[in-house]
């Protein structure tokens, strides 16, 4: 039994990291139907960032915190950028071109990293030390319940954000008719600009989260980790953002299962199976509503 | 009709380069062969040389092992410099000018091995000096065996690797030697009798040394051991550790990579487990900056030890630092590719040849004093040298002993 209370604590830790990392997924596809696959990249463009800012915090004697409003401003310089720069221009070119330009641009941040930060794994220093917590003799690590808090509050935040307030109403209306939006005043350009700065802001803070569970961070690491939070957004129901959210946790949750009951070196091929099972029966994932595409 | 002038000017060009290429794979001489390297000026000789050798190397200069490369390709281009300016290698009175044609990056990737080493014997090389990590040099010694080219890999320390022909040897240990050098120090040296391996499934280092482990613990008395899988690209070792506590795990030993040992380190003490962790050579170069602490407890065996007070060492470290500035890229690693172009000068000019052929029957017989110790080899060329065991002490790396 304690086996596992403690797994499922560790299955919430590496969830509510994939539960965050969608989000942004989630939040950039929900808005432009795109899905983003440089997202994976920001949370790493987040991580260097905390790696080289943390030390300076330290000696100017400022709360550590601070760094993760420098890694936030960093991550929506870098997503805004990508975003003029990459995808408004091909935009209009159709989803493959969207796709690959966003996979081209992916690339392009982690040899981008390997140039500028070199390929060595670094060790980000730890942010705070939080305690761990005896429940029912599992221990929890502090983090875990801090990422899952920060989850569950990133994901009331924006879910009233976008239910009720003006411009989250403007964001919901851009994926129903872009040009119905722009007749009623809505400007089309500036809601993606946002979208993508909140997406990338999320992304800072899963990069905070993950260098306090994953100490060790390199260019390569948004590679499998935005391929993951992808499966989880997917598995949520892609535009969903509870079902985000609930993906990722889930994703997590089953990764570690499968790791402690059945095989720990070969977790991927089970975990996915289950994955592709879910999508058979359910194709529009967890959450998800089935729109007819208006042709 | 100046064009056809152009075409046929490219078509001799091609079948120019295309001969040269041919008799150059003929030559073994090494005096024939100067204009293929790749070392800048040719006119520039420094000294008195009477022809030249060309080696090559390998090494992943990027990639996820990239922290080995750096010091690899340093350390590479430090001992040829060096035997140059000790008068190049001395053959039956001449002196031939030691020089690289090329040096290679498999990317840490086992297919780009492949075409990195391609990339090396399409040169008239005497030897290939490469490469890191076990699943690239395999990707290519059988081909290196097949065609009679002599390959010498600093660090790859896979059993099997040596065993594919005469050709290929190594500067550093095997695992079939490591493995069981591991599961002595746990149950000897820590006194364990109940011990969990955390392997990665899917490289052929890790895989090979746990074999290698389980091998040496079935046959001691009263050791039990679970081993749990994992893969090279993991982060989160939390359910395996778990499982290690879960069984009652006094040590628990970690044969996998560098770059993951930070996660797995700190996930571990996280988890309340506050034993020896033991891990093999590929924990050379682990970052423990932040996590001092955490890393107390903890070891590995190296090849050799870079703080250790011989000549060897000192002078090894003090012309890396001089030659390059700083330590960065100073580790074991860098320590095997020098030792590789020293032992191999020492094997070319005890067989009086630049041939391969004839070097690797010297290198079966040659006694080396590398800086881990003396290497000698056995019948499959797996050297045979002795362990070193580092620790850290808050942080630092300490000596712990010799095996």
């Amino acid at each position: 039994m304690t086996k596992l209370i403690q797994s499922l604590m560790y299955g919430l830790n590496l969830g509510s990291i994939y539960a965050l990392t969608a989000l942004g997924y989630t939040m950039v596809y929900g808005i432009i139907r795109m899905i983003n696959f440089a997202h994976g990249d920001f949370i790493m463009v987040g991580g260097f960032t905390l790696f080289y800012t943390i030390p300076v915090m330290k000696n100017m004697g400022l709360p550590l915190w601070f760094a993760v409003v420098v890694a936030i401003g960093v991550c929506v310089v870098v997503g805004v950028l990508t975003e003029q720069i990459a995808y408004k221009p091909v935009r209009g070119q159709g989803s493959t071109t969207a796709l690959i330009t966003a996979l081209g641009m992916s690339l392009v941040l982690e040899n981008g990293a390997l140039v500028l930060f070199g390929s060595a794994p670094r060790n980000v220093p730890p942010m705070f030390s939080l305690p761990t917590i005896e429940l029912l003799g599992a221990s929890i690590p502090g983090q875990t319940l801090l990422t899952l808090a920060i989850g569950i509050i990133v994901m009331v935040i924006l879910s009233f954000f976008i239910k009720y307030t003006k411009l989250g109403k403007a964001m919901r209306a851009v994926p129903e008719d872009k040009v119905a939006s722009t007749l009623v005043g809505i400007n089309v350009n500036k809601i993606i600009t946002i979208t993508f700065a909140i997406g990338s802001g999320l992304a800072a803070i899963a990069s905070m989260m993950y260098t306090t569970s994953y100490v060790s961070i390199k260019n390569e690491l948004g590679i499998s980790l935005g391929l993951k939070a992808f499966v989880a957004a997917v598995l949520g129901g892609i535009g969903s953002v509870a079902g985000a959210m609930i993906g990722g946790l889930l994703l997590g949750i089953v990764e570690i299962l499968v790791k402690v009951y059945m095989l720990p070196g070969t977790y991927e091929a089970v975990t996915y199976l289950i994955l592709i099972v879910v999508l058979l029966v359910r194709p529009t994932g967890l959450l998800g509503k089935a729109v007819s595409e208006k042709v | 009709m100046r064009r056809k002038i152009r075409k046929t000017i490219a078509l001799l060009t091609t079948l120019t380069i295309g001969m040269g290429m041919l008799t150059g794979c003929g030559a073994d001489s090494a005096g024939e062969q100067g204009q293929e390297s790749s070392s800048g000026s040719p006119v520039e000789v420094e000294g008195d040389f009477d022809g030249s050798v060309s080696i090559a190397g390998i090494a992943p200069l990027t990639g996820s092992f990239a922290s080995w490369g750096e010091g690899a390709i340093n350390a590479y281009n430090l001992a040829i410099k060096e035997v140059n300016e000790a008068g190049g290698v001395k053959i039956d009175g001449k002196s031939y000018k030691l020089e690289s044609a090329v040096f290679a990056d498999d990317k840490s990737d086992a297919t780009e091995a492949a075409s990195a080493y391609n990339n090396c014997a399409s040169y008239d090389v005497s030897a290939v000096i490469g490469s890191c990590s076990s699943s690239c040099t395999l990707s290519f010694v059988e081909t290196a065996q097949e065609s009679g080219m002599l390959v010498i890999t600093p660090y790859s320390t896979n059993a099997t690797i040596c065993k594919t022909g005469d050709y290929i040897f190594r500067e550093c240990f095997s695992d079939a030697n490591q493995g069981p050098t591991l599961a002595k120090m746990a149950t000897d040296e820590f006194k364990a009798t109940n011990i969990a391996i955390v392997a990665a499934e899917d490289s052929d280092y890790c895989a090979g040394l746990a074999e290698a482990m389980e091998g040496a613990l079935d046959s001691t008395d009263g050791v039990t051991y679970e081993h749990y899988g994992c893969v090279t690209t993991d982060t989160d070792y939390t359910a395996q550790i778990s499982k290690a506590i879960e069984q009652g795990a006094e040590v628990i030993i970690y044969p996998n990579n560098y770059d993951t040992v930070p996660n797995f380190v700190q996930q571990a003490r996280d988890a309340g487990f506050d034993g020896p962790i033991l891990g093999g050579d590929a924990w050379d170069g682990t970052d423990v900056t932040g996590y001092e602490d955490k890393f107390n407890n903890c070891y590995y065996l190296a090849h050799v030890d870079l703080s250790a007070d011989t000549d060897a060492v000192k002078n090894y470290v003090s012309a890396y630092k001089e030659e390059y500035g700083s330590d960065s890229g100073l580790n074991a690693v860098s320590s095997l590719y020098y030792d590789s172009i020293k032992m191999l000068v020492q094997a070319m000019e005890e067989a009086g040849s630049t041939d391969p052929s004839v070097i690797k029957d010297a290198l079966l017989n040659i006694t080396y004093e590398s800086m881990g110790g003396t290497i000698t080899y056995d019948e499959n060329g797996d050297a045979v040298k002795p362990f070193t065991i580092e620790t850290f002490e808050n942080g630092e790396l300490k000596y712990y002993g010799s095996f």
